[in-house]
């Protein structure tokens, strides 16, 4: 694996300092900042001494605003605000504000306001206070509320009737937005689960919510099936593997089980399970975890028992309720096999679970495609799942593997593949109605030169034609073609 | 609990603004009174069992209401403060009891505003009270409410939540910093691979055979990179037959005996302990899913848990004997009093409980749950499950009287009562001394009980204890003394009730009274007493001069008496020529024998028994 050092600049690399970012920044503050000033002004009256300090706030915003932009719009258009074209960013912290600002425009009529100078506390008061009394339940609140704001000479101000939204340029945002949804989903889960897990370790009570609705979070894009998530379980992270092999489990069981026809709650605890599957393995010292060498006798045991670990340490949750005794039994099955070897060997368990079958699928795929302190190259998702399916076809749900090839496809995003133009490309997302046609990041072209390269769906046709545009010949080491796959996938 | 309470200050200058207050007031009141309705259908949900007619009462009404609300308003947008439900910013909900608010169940878990939608189904209400008894159903671990929303997928209502990591901002949940002990900043290790994989070394078990599949994965087989699909002999489209095998499949996992299961595997590790630490953290687990029987009231799981821990603790004892005191240790954590306490709605809750499941799951537990279990008594309504509490005490405290007698210092008249009780039911002279105490308590129902208890011991001092309770200051201690004092059947007792007769103060008792003194020593007395009887019905004068009640009262002593002796006395008097002298003895041989045959009035001795007709329930004596 090469260093970050050698990697070719990211796409959206320097992007912070770029004066469209710097906006939504400031558009993110304005939305925020004019939710408290409602807010505060229903309890307070606006002449309150608790009013004042929102208050500088926003007229400081507004007036960096306008001096970049000059007249700029804060406008609601579907669930998101814009400050002009630029979408803000929906994250956990601004996402009630946001709905705030825009249920409130809602109800009034509006789809925003139009800020055609630098504002003045009066006039800020006074918006704020029509604002306010405005009567939702007029015929056409917007109309009064106009009129009363030119009245009482509110002029930087200007209220706008909610319109249909103009797409063209906001559809383009979209498609990058649900790319970002997707990773902060998936970045917010290995937080959960380092949460989680770290509590485990102290022994401490574990709060399971933060995981709860980050699955939520996961189920609900697969379910939606916007953004495939299972590109970035391709993208292996050292230092928090073993946080991320949970996610990535948890991903990988939940899109399994999705395609099995699992109802929504089913997939919110088999996720659950899966991101708790190796919760026993926090008691483990990271000495062992990680040792490169054989293991003694000792070491063995004490990391073939975190199995057994963990359905302890699940049993410590407090309430005992279906989705905890689901992830006991995943957590205690999770290294069987489909015959029922494996470990651990305990009393006379007789069958798996479908949820400890589903995982155990995906907790191999995950491991073997990781990056150990053992073995210095991974296996690729491909020979990964070759491994699966050939030598070791006895040891998992035949019907379940197969399920699996149709979740992941036959070349696994991370995939690196040589393609019939004689270029290479990264296998991002794969294609559901045929497996062997996965849609595919060129990362080099016929000579071998490093691009940054188109997205290829191999299942389009030439046109006029009933054969494909381009195929894959082979899959390939991605080490001995210099390719960071990591790079290709985010 | 729900008056709307007013947070802003709507200004008051147009008058249209007004008429659009007094609208909004009568909206703001419509929302509090379904919100009311909800919680006590929830509260009912409780308390009755799903075919009571009063929960359906409160079904009904609640839906009608809900109905009526989202008719007259629309969509119902309720915003969630810490311990209020605000609608269009005046409160409509209070409760600032964390345990049971249903705002502080919403904001602890994040939500901040929830949206009734006009069209709401009733499946959805039923699912939203379900939703809600989960969440503050405290043996479900209270489950995180916007779990439950987002499972039901509610197409009429919506929430707005925010993240936990915001919660945990403002203070409200649990945030656990780093250990600043761990190694690598808090974090588990896991290395960057360059250095310390020098050498292709494979993660094996001890022996080289291990082929276990793990996390650690090894396969001893070189894979090509590439490979022919066509060779590998699987078709990867699902077949119809594969797809109906994998609904089945799905079937089965969701009907899946969950807790079974779990149940076997928890046994299984218990089993394989070989450590003590380990075997005591197994061990508590299994302990979790006793408690999790008991709190959902089932007795016979958590009987059977029980029995199973002790038989497995027991086999492996035999070669770890360490672990029998451990498993005693947990089982006697079990009856912990901030446990068993919550158990008090529980048995209220459900009548149909098993009495003898629960002395028997109480029993096991031992007397270290005694506390608690008296405990119980003062707040448990169900007469056979304070009878079963009661027995639980009896045979536990048997040989540990001291928490119980502890107990006397309570100041529920009725849980001494009920301890008194169950010290009569261990009745021996350990608790003698107690007794005495009790029978001077202020309640004349504990005296009573004390009474009752003391007849069950046999020795002097109780015989003296009783005896003290012939000048009791109430007239049904007396008499329950007396009554109690007969059952020993035997001269002395017979002599101590005729010192009460002839004390100077017998004749200031009331008629009935002095009649059961009778009544007792007839039934206790030998022959030797038929002399003294006699006379009094010949004679009489015994209470100054000629008497016809205490010719009667001897009469009746005669004929409990029974004996040869006794009878040619008073068959000897039926032959009297005074015709009241015949009829005293006729009454007295009718009420005798109506009593032998179970007919007439039932003894006053039986009135208000322990864990009988009247307790906890009867309130403040
Ligand atoms: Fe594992
Ligand atoms: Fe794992």
């Amino acid at each position: 694996m090469t260093g970050p050092a050698a990697r070719p600049p990211a796409p959206h690399a320097g992007l912070t300092d770029t004066p469209v970012l710097r906006i939504l920044v400031q558009g993110r503050s304005l939305a925020m900042q004019l939710c408290v000033l409602l807010k505060t002004a229903k309890i307070h009256d606006v002449g309150n001494v608790a009013f004042h300090g929102p208050l500088v706030n926003f007229i400081e915003t507004v007036e960096q605003l306008f001096t970049a932009e000059g007249e700029f719009k804060l406008q609601a258009v579907g669930d998101f605000l814009y400050i002009n074209q630029g979408r803000l960013k929906l994250d956990g912290s601004s996402y009630a504000s946001y709905q705030y600002l825009i249920d409130e425009f809602r109800n009034r009529g509006l789809s925003g306001f139009a800020f055609n100078g630098k504002v003045t506390p009066p006039e800020v008061k006074k918006f704020v206070r029509l604002f306010l009394d405005v009567d939702v339940k007029a015929e056409d609140p917007y109309e009064g509320f106009s009129a009363a704001l030119l009245k009482l000479s509110v002029e930087h101000l200007v209220p706008l009737r909610t319109v249909v939204p103009q797409t063209g340029a906001i559809n383009v945002e979209e498609a990058r937005d649900s790319r970002k949804v997707a990773k902060r989903t998936f970045y917010r889960a290995i937080e959960a689960t380092k949460t989680v897990m770290l509590s485990g370790r102290d022994k401490k009570p574990i709060d399971l919510r933060k995981a709860k609705r980050a699955v939520q979070s996961i189920v609900d894009l697969i379910l939606n099936e916007e953004f495939s998530l299972i590109g970035l379980t391709a993208i292996k992270n050292h230092d928090e593997y073993t946080f991320q092999h949970c996610v990535n489990v948890s991903i990988l069981s939940i899109s399994l089980g999705q395609r099995l026809g699992l109802n929504k709650k089913m997939l919110g605890e088999l996720g659950v399970a899966a991101i708790l599957h190796d919760l026993g393995k926090a008691t483990i010292p990271g000495w062992v975890l990680n040792k490169p060498g054989k293991l003694t006798a000792e070491e063995w045991k004490l990391m073939t028992d975190h199995p057994v670990q963990g359905v302890k340490m699940i049993s410590k949750l407090r309430g005992l309720n279906e989705l905890a005794l689901r992830a006991m039994i995943v957590a205690f099955e999770h290294h069987l096999n489909i015959d029922m070897s494996g470990y651990p060997k305990l009393g006379d368990h007789l069958a798996m679970s479908l949820f400890s079958r589903i995982v155990a699928i995906s907790d191999c795929f995950d491991a073997m495609t990781a990056h150990r302190s053992y073995r210095r190259t991974p296996f690729t998702p491909y020979e990964a799942l070759h491994h699966m399916l050939v030598a070791n076809r006895e040891k998992f749900d035949p019907l379940l593997i197969k399920a699996f090839v149709n979740t992941v496809g036959m070349y696994p995003a991370g995939t690196v593949v040589l393609l019939d133009t004689n270029e290479i490309g990264v296998v991002t997302e794969h294609n559901s109605r045929d497996i062997f046609r996965p849609k595919v990041k060129i990362v080099a072209d016929r000579d071998r030169k490093k691009v940054d390269g188109a997205l290829v769906d191999l299942s389009k046709r030439e046109e006029g034609s009933d054969t494909y545009a381009v195929g894959i010949v082979s899959a390939l080491i991605p080490e001995e073609y210099g390719v960071n796959v990591a790079d290709a996938l985010t | 609990m729900a008056n709307p309470s007013i947070v802003k200050k709507p200004s008051a200058e147009e008058k249209a603004e007004r008429i659009g207050d007094q609208v909004l007031a009568l909206d703001v009141k419509r929302v509090a009174d379904w919100i009311q309705a909800l919680v006590r259908t929830l509260k009912a949900y409780r308390m009755y069992l799903p075919n009571n007619p009063t929960l359906h009462k409160f079904q009904s009404d609640l839906e009608a209401r809900t109905w009526s609300c989202l008719k007259e308003i629309g969509d119902i947008v309720l915003n969630v403060q810490q311990f209020d439900l605000l609608f269009e910013d005046y409160s409509v909900y209070h409760n600032a009891a964390r345990e049971e608010s249903l705002a502080f169940r919403f904001y602890t878990d994040g939500v901040r505003q929830i949206t009734f939608r006009e069209g709401l189904e009733p499946q959805e209400l039923r699912g939203i009270l379900e939703v809600l008894k989960k969440a503050t159903d405290p043996t479900q671990g209270q489950d995180d409410v916007v779990t439950l929303l987002w499972e039901r997928d509610f197409r009429h209502v919506e929430y707005v939540h925010i993240s936990i990591d915001e919660i945990v901002e403002e203070g409200s949940g649990a945030d656990y910093p780093p250990d600043p002990n761990a190694p690598d900043g808090g974090g588990i290790p896991w290395p960057v691979s360059s250095v310390a994989a020098e050498q292709e070394a494979p993660i094996q078990g001890p022996e080289e055979t291990v082929v276990d599949r793990s996390d650690d994965w090894s396969p001893k087989a070189k894979v090509e990179a590439t490979w022919d699909e066509s060779s590998v002999g699987i078709q990867f489209n699902l077949t119809d037959q594969e797809t109906r095998a994998l609904n089945e499949a799905i079937r089965v996992e969701e009907e899946r005996p969950l807790l079974n299961e779990v149940l076997e595997i928890v046994s299984a590790i218990l089993k394989s302990e070989e450590e003590p630490t380990s075997f005591l953290e197994s061990a508590t687990s299994f302990q979790k899913f006793i408690e999790q029987a008991l709190e959902e009231g089932d007795l016979a799981r958590a009987n059977e848990l029980l029995s199973r821990l002790r038989t497995i603790a027991a086999k492996r004892a035999e070669t770890h004997g360490e672990f029998r005191a451990l498993t005693e240790q947990v089982i006697r954590e079990i009856g912990r009093p901030s446990f068993l306490g919550q158990f008090a709605p529980i048995l209220n809750a459900h009548p149909e409980l098993d009495p003898a499941l629960l002395t028997n799951f109480l029993v096991q537990i031992g007397p270290t749950a005694a506390g608690a279990v008296c405990d119980l008594l003062g707040q448990v309504n169900h007469m056979k499950h304070r009878r079963a509490l009661c027995e639980a005490l009896a045979i536990s405290c048997k040989d540990d009287v001291d928490v119980l007698i502890s107990r006397l210092g309570d100041s529920r008249w009725y849980v001494i009562r009920n301890v008194v009780y169950v010290l009569g039911r261990i009745a021996h002279q350990g608790v003698e001394r107690a007794l005495d105490r009790a029978l001077h308590h202020e309640d004349v129902r504990v005296r009573k009980e004390a009474v009752r208890a003391l007849g069950n011991i046999e020795s002097p001092t109780s015989r003296a204890f009783l005896v003290s309770a012939f000048r009791d200051l109430d007239a049904s201690v007396r008499v329950q003394a007396a009554l109690t004092l007969a059952q020993r059947r035997d001269d002395r007792a017979a002599q101590s009730l005729w010192g009460a007769i002839q004390a100077p103060d017998f004749a200031k008792r009331d008629q009935a009274e002095r009649q059961v003194f009778f009544e007792a020593l007839g039934k206790c007395a030998s022959d030797a007493f038929v002399p003294r009887l006699s006379e009094l019905i010949t004679k009489a004068g015994l209470f100054r001069g000629p008497n016809e009640e205490e010719r009667f009262s001897a009469a009746l002593a005669l004929a409990w008496l029974g004996t040869p002796k006794a009878l040619e006395v008073l068959n000897r008097e039926l032959q009297s020529k005074k015709e009241q002298v015949r009829r005293s003895i006729e009454t007295a041989l009718e009420t005798v024998r109506n009593a032998a045959l179970g007919k007439g009035a039932k003894g006053p001795a039986d009135d208000d028994a322990p864990a009988q007709e009247s307790g906890p329930a009867e309130g403040t004596p």
